[in-house]
């Protein structure tokens, strides 16, 4: 444990709301199973719950320890630090993506004439700003901000109702069963595996036995939002439509007649995307300083956020490119780091307490 | 000491960020743009795309100077280029003002554009983040949208708002086809089904043309994205009710108490739906109106009040509101063979096997099927009175 911080299981789950809400409130693989997005939806949200359950039983069972010095008690200490490095990767990587997602869509669909590296440049220093506060800040400002930003959500779809044309959702099953499978895999990579990031905050929570029950209420409550949003989305868009458009949301908000509410989006984006990105980069500064026994995360920041910024541009040539990259490549990628090594972890943990042989 | 300097340093960053942060980097002006309200596209005789943009004038000026009585309130811009996009930038040439296209809510399309197909026009509207999908859409029956765009109009200073209210207008006379540009986007990506776009016509031909000289009661059938013929206002309000898009419409049958003499009935409500069925694997199509009427004008004399008056009044009605639904039909099958009213999206919806083996042959299909036709109009009131004045 680095610094003696803690957050209650309220800031946690509404920490995980901004978290999964990130950049899936513009995109979502989900589109790519066409009239059932729904349905591919719903299945990655209920295999989110299992994945979710895992993360939040390695927890449990070591109770005050990060995901890094778990992997060394598990892998031992060399193997685990490399496989910790892997993970420190992953966590930079993701924040680069959603830096990019969110500038990206500033770029396409507000700023059109500003270059994207000064809309990403201006979120980081704002970030790292948060993050030389630290978790309890950043607690306590997701505790006030993403409440609004469900607040927007949840009007902004109410007011498309009208536009709402059930017969979108037919033909169930056009393509085939299996596709909407592997599109639901997407789905449940992108956005819900992402929480693998929450085994380094989880030991923060100041009320242990609450975890199982604040990560699966926040699940519950942002899968019930994301699926309003892809529903109406796919209703009001119809499914070639909604499979085209880059940043579906932003059109289905601009059929609000009367009123131009777009900004709304980028409003709730830029929230629940900062919040996404300060967790991802917390989680790889708390890593790098445990992986080299430091007591403090503070001299990192900046050199951690000045990568992830660099990150966030090299990773993609174009925006064609993030969005075929997102869909095909990244579901296969994140399956280590999501699935393999956090059950591996799970059973060589209970393999261990079985035996009675570690001193866990 | 150490507080003065902190408050010194906030003070500093403050004054700091008010001069950099007070606008965005592509920061406009409001006085910078041009606001377009209206854009027109159509075909020139060499085959470019040809963009006439209607512009609010900023500043109207007022009458008095030079003797000129009175100045319009909008400009009309026409460039010419390869593509529309092309043309757009083009237009700065002539426009000192940047075009802004966020309210534009009204796009006209010119007869020989829409004939080589519209997608070319819709595509730049789709992929820009200023124009609005949900703009209106209407096409130029028989002239170029540079007419349309630059006829004048009594009623409103900005001629766009007044075509717009006309299109309006179809929530209470069910001639007027209204549809916005998603609306066009999805038939058109949509298998099993093709658009079908209101029409503007030049009525009077005159020097300074008006909008009050033009009607929008016609309507343009497509065939994929390719303009293939017109619906007279009769066939519009048959296809009006087909797609359960009539709220309000007027139908003027004889008076059943009084020879030539005609009872108006006016249509509050009415749901349409259409149907396709497939029975021991023949295809049925079927139409089902069912509508709530008033009788709202009376000539000629005679308590209309009783149930047989009422029932009678309400099978012409219904003749009548048939009668417009086959005229439809069949031009719309034998004429056009375009499928503008769904079937095959019922079909590709509800029957997606069958779908998948007929989708190829469907305009065949279509044009040769036989559509049953089910209309029930309900006579319900009589307005706040019952029988007419008598005059004695």
């Amino acid at each position: 444990m680095i610094r003696n911080e803690r957050i209650s299981p309220v800031q946690l789950s509404f920490i995980m709301i901004g978290f999964i809400f990130g950049s899936s409130a513009i995109i979502t693989p989900a589109v790519s199973a066409y009239q059932d997005a729904w349905l591919a939806y719903i299945i990655g949200w209920i295999g989110g719950y299992i994945l979710i359950g895992i993360y939040a039983y390695i927890s449990i069972l070591n109770p005050s320890k990060t995901f890094i010095e778990i992997l060394k008690d598990v892998f031992g200490k060399y193997i685990g630090s490399i496989i910790g490095i892997f993970y420190i990767w992953y966590f930079l990587h993701l924040a680069g993506l959603v830096f990019r997602n969110l500038g990206e869509f500033m770029i396409v669909s507000i700023y059109t004439e500003t270059p994207l590296i000064f809309i990403i440049i201006s979120i980081a220093l704002v970030l790292a700003y948060s993050l030389k506060k630290g978790l309890e800040v950043i607690a306590r400002v997701g505790q006030i901000i993403v409440p609004m930003m469900l607040i927007l959500v949840i009007s902004i779809f109410l007011l498309v109702m009208g536009h709402y044309e059930v017969k979108n959702l037919l033909p169930f099953l056009e393509h085939g069963f299996l596709k909407v499978l592997k599109v639901s895999f997407s789905v449940l990579t992108f956005p819900f595996g992402e929480t693998v990031v929450f085994l380094m905050i989880f030991p923060y929570l100041n009320d242990k036995k609450d975890l199982f029950k604040t990560s699966y209420i926040s699940l519950t409550v942002i899968g019930m939002i994301l699926l309003s949003v892809v529903m109406s989305n796919l209703m009001i868009l119809g499914a070639d439509m909604l499979n085209r458009q880059i940043f579906p949301s932003h059109i289905t908000i601009s059929l609000i007649p009367g009123i131009a509410v777009e900004p709304f989006i980028a409003i709730n984006l830029i929230i629940a995307a900062s919040m996404k990105i300060t967790m991802c980069l917390y989680a790889s500064l708390i890593g790098i300083a445990q992986l080299f026994g430091l007591d403090d995360y503070k001299p990192f920041i900046n050199p951690v956020v000045a990568i992830a910024v660099v990150i966030s541009i090299w990773v993609y040539d174009s925006l064609s490119d993030m969005v075929r990259w997102a869909g095909e490549i990244y579901p296969y990628y994140v399956i280590p780091f999501q699935i393999i090594i956090p059950l591996l972890v799970l059973i060589i943990l209970k393999i261990k307490r079985r035996d009675g042989s570690s001193a866990l | 000491m150490i507080k003065i300097n902190k408050i010194l340093i906030l003070l500093l960053m403050i004054i700091f960020n008010v001069v950099i942060f007070t606008a965005c980097w592509d920061n406009k002006d409001l006085t910078e743009k041009a606001f377009v309200t209206a854009v027109g596209v159509d075909r020139t005789a060499e085959g470019k795309v040809q963009l006439t943009l209607q512009i609010v004038k900023p500043t109207v000026m007022k009458a008095g100077e030079q003797g000129i009585p009175e100045e319009e309130a909008f400009w009309v811009f026409t460039t010419v280029g390869d593509t529309i996009f092309e043309a757009a930038k083009n237009q700065m040439t002539a426009v000192n003002r940047k075009p802004f296209y966020n309210h534009a809510d009204l796009m006209v399309i010119g007869e020989e554009f829409a004939r080589d197909g519209i997608m070319d026009a819709l595509d730049f509207w789709e992929r820009n983040h200023e124009p609005r999908l949900g703009s209106d859409i209407i096409i130029a029956k028989g002239t170029t949208a540079e007419e349309i765009l630059k006829a004048k109009s009594d009623m409103e200073k900005i001629p766009s708002l007044h075509i717009k209210s006309i299109l309006k207008n179809s929530k209470e006379l069910a001639k007027v086809k209204k549809v916005t540009i998603i609306d066009v986007l999805k038939q058109l990506i949509q298998p099993g089904v093709s658009p079908a776009i209101g029409a503007i016509e030049i009525v009077e031909k005159e020097d300074l043309q008006k909008i009050e000289d033009m009607k929008i009661d016609s309507t343009a059938v497509f065939k994929g994205d390719k303009l293939v013929g017109w619906l007279n206002a009769a066939q519009t309000r048959g296809l009006l009710f087909i797609q359960n898009e009539v709220r309000n419409a007027v139908y003027n049958v004889d008076n059943p108490l009084n020879k030539n003499k005609k009872v108006a009935i006016e249509i509050l409500d009415s749901n349409g739906k259409i149907d396709a069925q497939i029975v021991e694997w023949k295809l049925i199509l079927s139409i089902k109106i069912d509508a709530v009427g008033n009788i709202a004008d009376q000539q000629g004399k005679g308590d209309l009040t009783t149930k047989e008056t009422f029932k009678k009044l309400s099978r012409d009605v219904e003749n009548a509101i048939k009668t417009d639904i086959k005229d439809v039909l069949s031009i719309a099958q034998k004429e056009y063979k375009s499928d503008i009213f769904g079937f095959g999206e019922v079909m590709y919806r509800r029957h997606f096997e069958y779908w998948k083996q007929i989708k190829d042959d469907w305009a065949d299909i279509f044009s040769n099927a036989s559509i049953e036709i089910d209309v029930n109009v309900k006579i319900r009131g009589t307005g706040i009175i019952g029988k007419p004045s008598e005059v004695r």
